[in-house]
């Protein structure tokens, strides 16, 4: 006979299988990259990948030794999201770079799953961002040469705002990483993410929203912001990551919009063309203090004697 | 060489300023305490384990300051010679009391008592305590899930992986009772060291009628009262199927440990073997 | 009519509803185990002495204060004893044991059988009589038949519908929820005998002085909500409102919130936003006892789960104090049993323990162990399926670090331990199990 603590039912949703379905959303996206920019792609997405899971594996085996903890496949995502934020031409050993940075810094030095504070694979981008500043914005364009992206044109004034196209922003026909080119792909992938459950739409709505409305006001088409650079990326895909954002409905409400709001910042007035990543990582900072701060709201309201004291 | 010497003396300067700023406001914004205070703080073993009954080391030696006596406050981790310092900075005399030692009353290793039950849960005993009857059939004895292990500040409790029971280490035991409070079926005792650290006591809890108890547990005390018999000196009491040594009373001879028929009573030394007697 | 359904928090666990609804009685057992303390408050004492002889349907414990109820045989015999036995769970509690003779037995039977017929044609006494009775003597009625609430926290009834006399009720709320998985006890009841639930429901109402009643149930029973729907006369102050089906809809303050709007605050009790609420089984023991001077002796069980096979998965009328080994279809080992549904049901692992009153089935899963835990990631599905929105991943954390202190400032006793969280934790770490020592240590 067994004796056990109630409840005696669980919810056949695992962490595994989580990580497996955003990879799963993510691979429209990841396949229109390929697409349009050839076989770099690929080579960059595996070593990324790899270079994740062995340094996961590394640390838990060899250093910490204890039980392995790939099963979780938390590091192939972070590998597949790396590779998906960086210019498809990096040389390969700055992706491995990145990605030791991203699993063994970002996420191991602080317990590992569930434990770091700053999302991994925007840490180790940003760590080759203001590392090698060079070799992460030179960008492939999609007849094979290499160029600043939109926001990068957009930041030198080399076009007009209202002159970018925005169909070739809708369907990847730009330069960027083989992540962020493929809005539609991006959307799909995150109508079947909302339709799972496993996002929750507060922190991509909210992001989105916070982005439209700073544009409106500021007299610039928000339609050009959110296809173009990381914004779809990072509002369905980097800044829903479990652990690094808060944790209540209004949290996360409070959370996309200062993203939205930084990232329109960064983009407008910043010296970075592109600012979804810090933007990201700064609100990442804010989180525990936003969950400290922003409780749910208890079903109970507080006895009357309770308030009187 | 000039960029140099100014920054030497920029950062230099910035560094006295706030320096000075530092001191000044620890000066201006300083508490002012007793040393003593501080004095007995580093007498105590810091462990905050409440045993004092106030909220932890610091409080209680503010309170031994405020009161400048010693009546009542008393340190159980500290010890006799803990206490003795503390009593010459506050400059009274310490009232030298014996301290007890923990003692764990089940008997019921794995051998003795066997698990037929599957726990699957949190491995906490209040949690499996409040969930049923544990993974033994006996209520009464020892979950076996190690709560009082991580409750001692004082690494005085083992598991012995063995037997299934903790062990107590008594030359670590401060007798700060926080296994006491944690047990959820209650099992440990705060009982004197005894004269030499002799002493006898009954290592079983369960009240269930001796058939009941013998059937779930081969080292259970069965209430059979043979130790009640051969105790000279009035020391045990039987009430609910369960034997029970007055420490007080008792001078630790040994004879109710040989004529217990379950081996439930023990002792810190080994008697001497009981006479065949007449049955 | 819109459904209904409470706004914070909830989960859909798989409803595996699919026991029968049929009711099959079973014989009457030829020993019967009975605790004194089967209810919340002070276990009743023992009125008879061993070796007495009782008759069917006596009193043999009674009440020695006013929070308490009293205990009935089902059975005519001899006690046997009066001694500590182990319940379900394996804890010994003071019970009566009581053995029929084969003359009692052939007796009883016969009694039982001729029961049966009045309930199932209901040809039995009429309810005027009992309707025209002060609602003090229906109270009355209650605390002698020893009725506790039978949803499974069995408070005894009497006391719950004795109000103060500053307390008007609104609304007498009726939970036909059974929002529990694969447990079916309340639905089969409600389908085989709708007339003596809504007979229940009046002398309840007139006990109380409610103005008006709802029979709160969820929408996945559609024949209930006919049967009842069918039996409600033209006029009745009683109506049926369908709530979404929603684990805990069930919930007292839940159910409260679903229907009337209002939420009870912590620590208060329904009767401070006007509601009392009763589960339907309590409706039906009641009308039992005020018209046909039945005490509360037998109550419908579902045995029923993946354990067993499906045409095994039933319910019973059952005598309380039936051991649970003896009802059909309840293997002897290899199964993980459980006294109530899945989701707050507590395991047995001694079969000898009775049938008490607040069991309202035995859910029989296959021994799966529970998921080996993983380290939190934070992912919210706790906050989220929380129904009184607090923070189970936080309270479970300070419950594993005995930091009972903080668990108590974010407002642990809140917790009804639904388990709605551990359900719903994709790293299937035991939030609940923490949560629960907490509330437990914090309270003071």
């Amino acid at each position: 006979m067994i004796l056990s603590p109630s409840p005696h039912l669980h919810t056949s949703r695992t962490v595994r299988g989580t990580m497996l379905r955003v990879c799963a959303a993510l691979l429209p996206a990841w396949a229109t990259g390929l697409w349009v920019f050839g076989l770099p792609v690929l080579w960059l997405t595996l070593v990324c990948i790899l270079s994740c899971m062995l340094t996961e594996w590394a640390i838990t085996r060899l250093m910490l030794r204890r039980s392995c903890t790939l099963g979780d496949c938390s590091s192939l995502l972070t590998g597949l999201l790396l590779a998906m934020n960086l210019p498809p031409t990096l040389p390969l050993w700055m992706a491995v770079a990145g990605s030791v940075v991203a699993v063994g810094i970002a996420k191991m030095c602080f317990g590992g799953l569930g434990c770091n504070i700053f999302n991994p694979a925007l840490a180790g981008r940003v760590f080759l961002l203001i590392s090698f500043p060079a070799a992460m914005t030179e960008w492939l364009l999609p007849d094979g040469t290499t160029g600043a992206t939109i926001l990068g044109q957009l930041k030198a004034n080399m076009i007009a705002p209202a002159d970018a196209p925005l169909t070739g922003l809708f369907f990847g026909d730009m330069a960027g990483s083989a992540g962020e080119i493929g809005s539609a792909a991006l959307i799909l992938g995150g109508i079947y993410l909302l339709c799972t459950r496993i996002i929750h739409w507060e922190i991509p709505c909210a992001i989105l929203v916070a982005v439209a409305l700073m544009d409106l006001c500021l007299g610039f088409p928000p339609l050009v912001d959110i296809f173009s650079g990381g914004l779809l990326l990072g509002a369905i895909f980097m800044a829903t990551d479990y652990t690094t954002s808060p944790m209540t409905s209004r949290g996360m409400l409070l959370y996309g919009a200062a993203i939205g709001i930084i990232t329109v910042c960064i983009r407008r007035w910043g010296a970075y063309p592109e600012g979804m990543s810090f933007a990201i990582l700064l609100m990442n900072g804010f989180t525990p203090l936003i969950n400290t701060y922003m409780r749910p709201k208890r079903f109970s309201p507080k006895p009357a004697e309770g308030a009187a004291k | 060489m000039t960029i140099f010497l100014a920054s030497i003396a920029i950062l230099g300067l910035t560094g006295l300023a706030g320096a000075l700023l530092l001191y000044a406001t620890s000066k201006r914004f300083a508490v002012e305490t007793d040393p003593r205070e501080e004095a007995v703080r580093d007498a105590l073993p810091g462990a905050n384990c409440g045993a004092c009954g106030l909220k932890g080391c610091a409080d209680f030696a503010r309170e031994c300051v405020v009161r400048g006596r010693l009546d009542g406050l008393t340190c159980p981790g500290a010890g006799a010679e803990g206490m003795a310092r503390i009593a010459s900075i506050l400059g009274v005399k310490a009232e030298s009391r014996e301290r007890p030692v923990a003692v764990l009353r089940c008997n019921g290793s794995c051998e003795a008592r066997p698990r037929p039950y599957a726990y699957d849960g949190a491995r906490s005993c209040s949690i499996m305590n409040a969930v049923g009857v544990g993974t033994s059939g006996c209520a009464f004895g020892c979950l076996g899930c190690g709560d009082c292990v991580e409750v001692c500040r004082f690494d005085a409790l083992k598991m012995n992986p063995e037997t299934g029971l903790p062990e107590v280490d008594e030359t670590k035991c401060t007798a700060c009772g926080m296994c006491v409070a944690e047990c959820p079926r209650r099992l440990f005792e705060l009982r004197p060291r005894g004269r030499r650290d002799r002493r006898v006591w009954v290592a079983c809890s369960s009240r269930d009628k001796g058939a009941v108890a013998r059937k779930v547990c081969a080292a259970a005390c069965i209430g059979c009262g043979k130790c009640f018999k051969a105790c000279p000196f009035e020391a045990i009491t039987i009430s609910d199927n369960l034997a029970y040594i007055n420490p007080d009373a008792c001078r630790a001879c040994g004879k109710c440990v040989g004529v217990c028929p379950t081996g439930a009573i023990h002792a810190t030394f080994t008697p001497v073997a009981p006479k065949q007697d007449e049955n | 009519m819109r459904t209904k359904t409470f706004r914070i928090g909830g989960i859909h666990p798989p409803e595996h509803k699919d026991a029968s609804t049929a009711i099959e009685w079973l014989e009457l057992p030829r020993q019967v185990i009975l605790p004194l303390s089967q209810h919340i408050g002070a276990p009743a004492r023992a009125s008879v002495e061993k070796g007495q002889h009782v008759e069917r349907l006596q009193q043999v414990g009674e009440c020695p204060s006013f929070v308490s109820a009293g205990i009935h045989t089902p059975i005519s015999g001899t006690v046997k004893a009066i001694e500590n036995l182990p319940m379900a769970g394996g804890m010994p509690q003071q019970c009566i044991v009581i053995v029929a003779s084969e003359e009692d037995h052939a007796a009883d039977t016969a009694a039982y059988e001729n029961y049966r017929r009045q309930l199932e044609e209901g040809t039995g006494p009429d309810i005027a009589t009992a309707m025209a009775e002060s609602a003090e003597n229906i109270r009355a009625a209650i605390r002698d038949a020893g009725i506790v609430g039978l949803g499974g926290a069995a408070f005894p009834s009497h006391v719950k519908y004795t109000l103060k006399a500053d307390q008007r009720p609104e609304v007498l709320i009726i939970n036909a929820c059974e929002c529990e998985p694969y447990l079916r006890c309340d639905d089969a009841l409600m389908q085989a005998f709708a007339s003596h639930i809504i007979g229940g429901i009046e002398l309840l109402m007139k006990a109380i002085g409610a103005p008006r009643a709802v029979i709160g149930i969820e929408e996945n029973k559609p024949e209930s909500i006919a049967a009842l729907a069918a039996r409600i006369p033209a006029g009745s102050r009683i109506e049926i409102q369908v709530l979404k089906t929603k684990y805990p809809q069930g919930g007292e303050k839940q159910l409260i919130e679903a229907i009337t709007g209002r939420r009870v605050a912590s620590g208060a009790l329904p009767i401070s936003v006007g509601a009392v609420v009763a589960n339907v089984a309590t409706a039906f023991a009641v009308r039992e006892a005020c018209v046909d001077g039945t005490p509360l002796t037998h109550r419908v069980v579902s045995v029923t789960g993946e354990g067993i096979p499906a045409e095994m998965r039933r319910n019973y009328m059952v005598a309380i104090g039936t051991p649970l080994g003896e009802l059909p279809g309840v293997p002897a080992d290899g199964a993980k049993v459980i006294v109530g549904g899945p989701m707050m049901g507590r395991t047995a692992v001694d079969l000898r323990g009775p049938v008490t009153k607040g069991c309202s089935g035995l859910t029989i899963l296959p021994p799966q162990t529970r998921p080996a835990p993983g380290p939190c990631i934070r992912c919210a599905a706790c906050v989220s399926a929380c129904p009184m929105g607090l923070e189970p991943y936080l309270l479970s954390r300070y419950g594993m670090l005995r930091m009972w202190d903080e668990a108590r400032a974010l407002d642990v006793a809140d917790c009804l331990e639904c388990g709605a969280c551990s359900y719903s934790c994709p790293s299937g770490r035991p939030l609940l199990d923490y949560i629960r020592l907490a509330k437990q240590r914090s309270r003071k």
